[in-house]
């Protein structure tokens, strides 16, 4: 009996195993990793302070930020400096709701439907007016900056109306359940909590089901090379309209997560914020989503375990991590890990 | 009412003005090569702190500066454009993040190193014109002379020089052009340099009348871009047309509402006229 190659058994067994198998072992796998991390959040708030548990929940709302953000600019390739408008535009719609009407019942679902609803038409309205006219790239891109550049202005200045910098506080607290039979109140805690890691989560799935689908082939297939998709017979304006209303909700709608847990003030409306999700995302490794939930948690603790010394330059830091993410690392963390574990393989 | 109305049209001519000069150096980067330079805005406030530093180093005033502002912003175009960005014409949207982490850089440089406070650049210029009752600053009116001069300036630059003609080859054919022996990469190097320099310009002229702070750049540049796009991008009569027209009716509409409300409608409009003519009001259907 001779041995070709010490290597032959693995193959060997590989091969003998029906490929069935195989596929449901990786699902298995697919599973538990999703699994994993989701016990592990659910376990954070019976052994933290509920500091850290508002300061989690506050980064888990970031993370669906950046999560919209990827299906745009990560999986469409569509780069949007505006999309702290939408995040803000979620928020502001749900805390002036509370404001206004905070008292009556069901309050709460009014605003939490204008989070998602005004965010859409703007985005139906920038977006109707680009990509049927074929304006896309670099253009779409500098639209999106001056939108993000005068609402932030806007919000700056109409102070009466948004509180500007001040920003917004001393509004009755969102309250969840039905109204007259038995509510709850978001006020941060444990409860606000779960409701954000259970919304991230099936954000995330619905994004899974989004990318992985045929749309999400010919949104990848876009990215790559908007021309020949649409010579292949897609109405692509189409396309990346629904893409962009889609994920311009999502932001809304992690927006109004975002009032229990955050300051609503003009600052999240701010190109500033747009380019901290851009950050995110980069950081994390654009296209994948776990990147964009990774970058996002990553960041944000860095920058809170930061002294203050460091956070004098923070922006300055950002500023230089948006150079070297560009001419270095342009898949992000999640890029790197894949390239040494694919070496680590083959090595 | 004449001089209501004589004031507004002045205006709106004197903000048009600083637009144009503004949009200028970032029309012609995008159209030599496709790509927006984020740090514009950026070397349009580098511009004004140079007259500011200079004038408080005890130089004579301002005009010391406003000959070193277009040599220094020009010189930190030098240094930007060859450190990375001629790395990334191939890939737009990489450039403008790139160019985007270089405004945030320089922006909390100067934030960091002279401080957030508002300066302000003594006036050249002082006094109003008059005539029959009517008056204005007589800064601003200068101001809209010095723009007409350094637009003729690039208008010769263009259709009548060497400089031009390169230019202009490279655009339109850059493969030919290096061909016929054009150092196309030289050509994008100095029309960099170029447009760096124009922003420069254009902030020394604004010093004594804006408050000078890190964050200028970002207020005017937000405007510069919406005068490209309704000017259509990449030609001298876009950018001619657009900043006419954004700083008419900005200035019309701020004669009758709040600033911001404005540059609001102003943005609507913007939009719109993408929906109807992409290429811009006056940029030529492809």
């Amino acid at each position: 009996m001779s041995r070709t190659s010490p290597n032959i058994e693995p193959e060997v067994a590989r091969r003998a195993s029906p490929a069935r198998a195989g596929r449901v072992g990786r699902q298995w796998r697919t599973v538990l990793a999703h699994l994993l991390p989701l016990a592990l959040l659910c376990l954070f708030p019976l052994i933290s302070s509920e500091y850290q548990v508002n300061l989690l929940a506050k980064f888990l709302v970031y993370a669906m930020l950046a999560l919209s953000l990827d299906l745009l600019w990560g999986y469409a390739g569509i780069l949007s400096f505006a999309h702290a408008v939408f995040f803000g535009l979620g928020a502001y719609s749900l805390a002036l709701v509370m404001q206004y009407w905070g008292e009556l019942p069901g309050a709460t679902y009014l605003g939490i439907l204008l989070a998602v609803a005004l965010p859409s038409l703007l985005a139906l309205f920038i977006g109707y007016a680009m990509f049927f006219r074929r304006v896309g790239g670099v253009y779409f891109a500098i639209v999106t900056f001056a939108v993000g550049a005068i609402f932030q202005s806007v919000t700056i200045v109409w102070i009466e109306f948004t509180g500007g910098l001040n920003g917004l506080y001393g509004f009755p607290n969102p309250k969840l359940g039905i109204p007259g039979v038995w509510e709850a109140e978001l006020v941060g805690g444990p409860l606000t909590y779960y409701l954000i890691v259970a919304v991230l989560f099936l954000s995330l799935l619905f994004a899974r089901q989004l990318v992985n689908s045929s749309f999400g082939r010919a949104l990848r297939a876009i990215r790559t090379n908007e021309e020949r998709v649409e010579f292949l017979g897609y109405n692509v304006p189409a396309i990346k309209l629904v893409i962009f209303v889609i994920s311009c909700a999502l932001a809304g709608l992690s927006g109004a997560l975002y009032v229990p847990v955050g300051f609503v003030s003009a600052e999240i409306m701010g190109i500033l914020f747009s380019t901290a999700a851009i950050v995110w995302v980069a950081v994390g490794g654009r296209g994948t989503l776990y990147g964009a939930i990774l970058g996002a948690l990553v960041v944000n603790y860095l920058q809170a375990f930061m002294s203050d010394v460091l956070v004098f330059y923070w922006f300055l830091i950002i500023g230089v991590f948006f150079i070297l993410v560009v001419l270095i690392l342009p898949d992000g963390v999640i890029g790197i890990a894949q390239r040494l574990y694919r070496q680590m393989r083959r090595g | 009412m004449l001089n209501f109305v004589l004031t507004s049209v002045l205006n709106g001519v004197s903000l048009a003005a600083v637009l144009i000069l503004i949009s200028l150096g970032l029309a012609i980067i995008f159209g030599l090569r496709g790509v927006i330079n984020l740090a514009h805005g950026e070397f349009f406030m580098l511009g004004a702190y140079t007259v500011w530093v200079t004038e408080n180093a005890g130089l004579p005033p301002f005009w010391a500066g406003f000959v070193l502002a277009p040599l220094v912003t020009a010189l930190a175009g030098w240094i930007i454009e060859r450190s990375f960005i001629q790395f990334l014409y191939r890939r737009p949207i990489e450039t403008l993040l790139g160019t985007w982490g270089v405004s945030i850089v320089l922006r909390e440089l100067v934030r960091i190193v002279i401080g957030p406070e508002h300066h302000y650049a003594t006036q050249p210029i002082t006094g109003q014109f008059e005539l029959l009752g009517f008056s204005y600053p007589l800064y601003r009116i200068a101001i809209i002379l010095f723009t007409a001069a350094v637009v003729a300036l690039m208008v010769y630059l263009f259709a009548h020089t060497d400089f031009g003609l390169r230019v202009k080859a490279t655009i339109s054919d850059r493969g030919m052009a290096e061909a016929v022996g054009i150092n196309t990469s030289r050509v994008d190097q100095m029309v960099f340099v170029l447009g760096a320099g124009l922003a420069g310009l254009a902030g020394a002229v604004m010093s004594p009348v804006v408050a000078i702070n890190p964050n200028m750049g970002l207020d005017y540049f937000a405007r510069t871009f919406l005068v490209v796009i309704i000017g259509g991008i990449g030609s001298m009569l876009g950018v001619l047309g657009g900043g006419s027209l954004i700083g008419m009716l900005e200035a019309g509409l701020s004669a009758f509402l709040k600033p911001i409300v404005a540059q609001v409608i102003v943005l609507v409009m913007a939009i719109l006229v993408i929906r109807l003519r992409p290429q811009g009001i006056f940029g030529k259907a492809k």
